[in-house]
């Protein structure tokens, strides 16, 4: 069982933090630092992903990571508004997250030239989608209180909450106070009294604004609104939950977080009172800033084979955490390899008879590693009044010393840390491109035939359950649904008469494939190049062309299905149809006839999303 | 008001003894009260990661003054009107650390390619606020940008100076990876809104890095034989019997290429130099059709080339007349071809700015001559480099 530090000195400390607390403002708090190193990692994580490629594969090479995407303040609820200024106003300038544009940024046509510069149109914020993912990265540290779900528990890492119940309930408090939290929430317990939700709550929050959730939402929005507004709005905060995430991700590959070590994030930086924070992080912004993590961060793609481009360690996110299949998690990963600050073992007399083998036996009893660091360790000299433990797979593990007391204390030092780095910080940015990977999923194999308006589609399991939206997009840019196929399994579907025979001029074919809610990827969207030649590829299962789109209908703007889409679905081989009847439930006349039941249930769920987005 | 407070982080992490020294060091709420009041105004300035200057000794600190002199890395000459962003980034928070914005210093390097940045604002305060870095960006269409934590490759930069910093810039070349050049500047706002333009082309450049087909199956699907790398060319525009009808000139001019720039498909210099003269019998122009990013930054190389010159409508509608002792200078833009040019003229070989004038229009009778040519070899293919 780890011991961790307390006492009269904590105390002391405790109550004059809780004291100050009260009076000043804080700050949000992380564990890699936002500006350097969690923008390097993730700007690696992007590079090593197959999110560009996809991308630009489903959009004509029109949708890319540099792609400006314009959010819309308008369309967010006070408190979302209220944040992402937060975040805006303390993000570095020189990070790469400053949006362009915003409330007051296009002052009238009076006004000099020079004070334009940064306009956009009218409120909107404009930045490049791997802006807005880094913002995501500041984003989840407004306000503070938003750190307590970056723990899991110690002892239980996959517990829903977590708790650190050592230390002493004035730090808490005083913590908690730092972290924003209200005096109402302290009052009625609601607050950070020594725990805390989880990490692994929180990856399945519903009612978190910027959750993965969330994201799952957004991105069906930023597919399947119609007004391309609405959906570039909707992508932007897709986008900010997706960096959001992968702070969270990060983090976690911290042993301060993964270890459910709080008190690890108040040791001192230097000799000035207050300058306290979690010294793996200073350190390593301190050795590496943005250029290294830790070897120098080169600002182009690594060869496929490198890095595993495009799949997904882990089916989900919490595999993605915890481990599953071959992957082991980024939380066991961490906690079970590496020391925090304050969950070393506790100071104990080792006998001088001892090898330096046995020394190390003792010294890691109960620590919490995993066996095939403890197997195999030593101290790098025993006895000896200062040296390293040593893990058995030859990593340092933590400094050592001997006390007045003749105790042996375990501190970690810079060469421990940057041990730590070295092994953690490419640990989570492979994790971090495993989860773009999986959010932001591969269209599946397809072919289409031209002249018989047919597509192949041959979907793997990953959209073998999915369900195929084939909607119209205007020249203006609104989207409306002609058709909608359910997919039957891990199998070639032939779909006849898939878009209208006439598709206007400066029109847009686009498939949206949406998986169940819950299920990653969510969402993945393919616009149909009608100009290329494509071969026609051998067909599949035929499935009954979609009814609510007869083949007859041309497909001027006006040509839009009055009903509702037909779900049509049919196993291989011809077995039952099911079909719903045009009109059956629909909007006739609605203005949002790209309103698939999914979508449908999104607007309802973003209504309850603490409100989060107005119509 | 306490001065600035420069302190390091610890060499080591806490050690058993520093522990117990810390104990003692917070006996009294009191005392610690005291301590936080006291300093609750000035930020914490984080110790710098440059030097101050090349062999010279001047105290080193984030909060600056900063100067230095942008110029170009092939020519040495002086880069005018680049913008310079200098961005003071402080954290916050007492334990529970997170970052609090930002102080931006917006400037543009005057004819000498210089700059000069004050010391930091400091206009945030804190009880727990640190200055964390300084970070100088500066921006030049045409050039790769230049950071001062960074290099493009993204290595770490260590040449960057407090003082008499030298930015080098390096000449955009069809290579670039425009994509690599946005996530390397990383820009402030001020610094986005100058680079949005290279957003297309990164998307393009990145897509093609990841090994992209669409837009690579474009390129290589039809020529199965090797790509030919096409230049613009120029040198019929002004020929020198075109000068010697107006100079009067009679001997002998070579017909070279101004080397200072790559010629492209977008872009050719002509230099007709004087055989046997020195450089004030020279005529030289340089040709601008079709650049990738448009004409505004072919404005932006006049202007700084030109300066203080106001437009005229000598030529075309957008022209600029430059006249001094020793060189004479018209450029003009023609929008409807899409075509900007500059002609210098030696002042012998001009005696007045009537005769460049005049030169300058044969030139601009015979815009619809310009041409591709294949190059005789293909080095580099072309892919959007600026002017």
């Amino acid at each position: 069982m780890n011991v961790r530090r307390r006492g009269s000195r904590l105390r002391w400390v405790g109550a004059a933090l809780a004291l100050a607390a009260l009076a000043l403002p804080g700050r949000s708090a992380r564990a890699w630092d936002p500006s350097t190193t969690h923008a390097a990692m993730v700007e690696r994580a992007v590079l090593d992903s197959a999110l560009h490629l996809r991308w630009m594969e489903a959009s004509k090479l029109q949708r890319g990571l540099f792609t400006p995407v314009r959010l819309d303040p308008a369309r967010l609820d006070d408190e979302s508004l209220r944040l992402l200024r937060l975040a805006m106003r303390n993000v570095h300038a020189a990070s790469g997250a400053q949006p362009l544009g915003g409330p007051g940024a296009c002052p009238g046509a009076s006004a000099p030239a020079s004070t334009r510069a940064r306009c956009v149109d009218g409120d909107l914020w404009e930045m490049t989608a791997v802006g807005w993912i880094e913002l995501g990265v500041i984003l989840e540290t407004q306000p503070r209180q938003r750190l307590l779900h970056h723990f899991v528990d110690r002892d239980d890492p996959e517990a829903l909450r977590w708790s650190d119940d050592d230390l002493p309930r004035a730090v808490l408090r005083s913590k908690h106070a730092k972290a924003g939290g209200s005096l109402a929430s302290r009052a009625t317990g609601g607050g950070f009294e020594g725990s805390g939700r989880s990490a692994i709550a929180w990856l399945e929050d519903g009612s978190d604004r910027w959750a993965p959730p969330a994201l799952e939402r957004h991105l069906r929005r930023a597919s399947t609104a119609t007004d391309r507004a609405e959906r570039e709005h909707h992508l932007a905060l897709a986008l900010l939950c997706t960096g959001a995430l992968l702070h969270v991700v990060q983090d976690l590959g911290v042993p301060a977080h993964a270890r459910g070590d709080v008190s690890a994030m108040f040791l001192p930086l230097s000799d000035t009172p207050g300058d306290r924070g979690l010294p793996l992080q200073e350190l390593a912004r301190d050795a590496f800033g943005r250029s290294g993590l830790p070897t120098p961060v080169e600002l182009s793609p690594r060869p496929d084979a490198e890095v595993g481009r495009g799949v997904p360690l882990a089916p989900t996110l919490r595999g993605h955490v915890l481990g599953e299949g071959e992957w082991l998690g980024v939380q066991p990963g961490t906690a079970r390899f590496h020391f925090s600050e304050s969950s070393l073992p506790a100071a104990r007399p080792l006998g001088a008879e001892l090898s330096p083998d046995e020394a190390a036996t003792v010294l890691l009893e109960g620590s919490g590693l995993d066996a095939s660091v403890r197997d195999g360790a030593r101290l790098s000299e025993w006895p000896a009044e200062a040296g390293y433990l040593v893990g058995g797979d030859g990593r340092l593990l933590a400094a050592f010393s001997v006390d007045e007391r003749d105790d042996v204390r375990l501190w970690l030092d810079r060469r421990v840390y940057r041990a730590q780095m070295q092994a953690l910080i490419p640990a989570g940015v492979q994790a971090s491109r495993s989860v773009l990977d999986l959010v932001y999923g591969a269209w599946p194999q397809m072919s289409t035939d031209r002249a018989a308006r047919a597509l192949t589609l041959t979907p793997d399991e990953t959209w073998g359950g999915a369900t195929l939206t084939v909607m119209l997009e205007g020249k203006d840019g609104r989207r409306e649904a002609v058709s909608e196929v359910a997919l039957t399994g891990a199998k070639a579907h032939r779909i006849a008469d898939a878009w209208p025979a006439e598709v206007p001029e400066g029109s847009a074919v686009v498939l949206v494939l949406q998986n169940p809610p819950g299920v990653l990827p969510a969402v993945v969207e393919h616009v149909l190049d009608l100009e290329a030649d494509e071969a026609v590829q051998a067909a599949g299962p035929a499935v009954p062309r979609p009814r609510a789109q007869p083949p007859t209908t041309t497909g001027r703007s006006g040509a839009r299905p009055t009903a509702r889409p037909v779900v049509v679905a049919e196993p291989e081989g011809g077995g039952e149809t099911t079909t719903e009847e045009p009109g059956d439930d629909a909007e006739a006349g609605g203005d949002e006839p790209g309103d698939d039941e999914a979508a449908a249930s999104d607007e309802g769920s973003d209504e309850g999303d603490a409100g989060s987005e107005a119509p | 008001m306490p001065p600035n407070r420069t302190t390091s982080l610890p060499a080591s992490g806490p050690s058993p003894t520093a522990w117990r020294a810390r104990g003692r060091g917070v006996h009294g709420v009191v005392a610690a009260l005291v301590l936080l009041a006291a300093t609750a105004c000035s930020p914490v300035v984080r110790p710098a990661r440059f030097a101050s200057a090349r062999d010279r000794v001047t105290d080193v600190s984030l909060r600056g003054p900063f100067d230095g002199q942008v110029i170009d890395e092939t020519t040495a000459e002086p880069i005018q009107g680049a913008a310079v962003v200098g961005v003071w980034s402080y954290d916050e928070g007492d334990g529970l650390v997170g970052p609090a914005g930002s102080e931006i210093i917006e400037v543009k390097t005057d004819q000498a390619g210089r700059y000069r940045i004050p010391k930091a604002p400091l206009n945030k305060r804190g009880a727990h606020m640190r200055l964390v870095s300084f970070d100088l960006v500066v921006y030049k269409r045409g050039y790769v940008g230049y950071r001062s934590d960074r290099l493009l490759d993204g290595r770490p930069r260590t040449d960057f100076t407090l003082r008499h910093n030298r930015v080098q810039l390096r000449k955009w070349r069809d290579t670039d990876s425009h994509a690599q050049h946005l996530l390397f500047l990383a820009p402030p706002a001020a610094v986005s809104s100058l680079a949005s333009w290279e957003r297309e082309a990164a998307n393009v450049d990145l897509y093609r890095e990841l090994g992209g087909q669409a837009a690579g199956a474009k390129l290589e699907q039809a020529p199965e034989q090797e790509p030919t790398l096409q230049l613009l060319q120029a040198e019929g525009l002004l020929r020198p019997e075109d000068v010697r009808r107006r100079t009067g000139y009679t001997e002998a001019f070579a017909v070279k290429e101004l080397g200072d720039l790559v010629r492209t498909h977008f872009y050719h210099g002509v230099h007709l130099e004087a055989v046997g003269r020195d450089e004030s019998w020279d005529v030289a122009y340089r040709v601008w059709k079709d650049p990738p990013g448009g004409l505004q930054p072919v404005v932006e190389t006049f202007e700084a080339t030109l300066p203080g010159v106001p437009v005229t409508a000598e030529i075309t509608p957008e022209s600029w007349v430059f006249d001094s002792d020793d060189v004479r200078a018209v450029a003009f833009l023609d929008r409807e071809r899409n075509v900007g040019v500059l002609l210098t003229c030696g002042a012998d070989q001009c005696v007045d700015i009537e005769t460049a004038i005049i030169l300058t229009s044969f030139l601009a009778e015979n815009l619809d001559t310009l041409e591709l040519v294949d190059a005789p070899s293909a080095p580099t293919p072309g892919r959007g480099g600026q002017p």
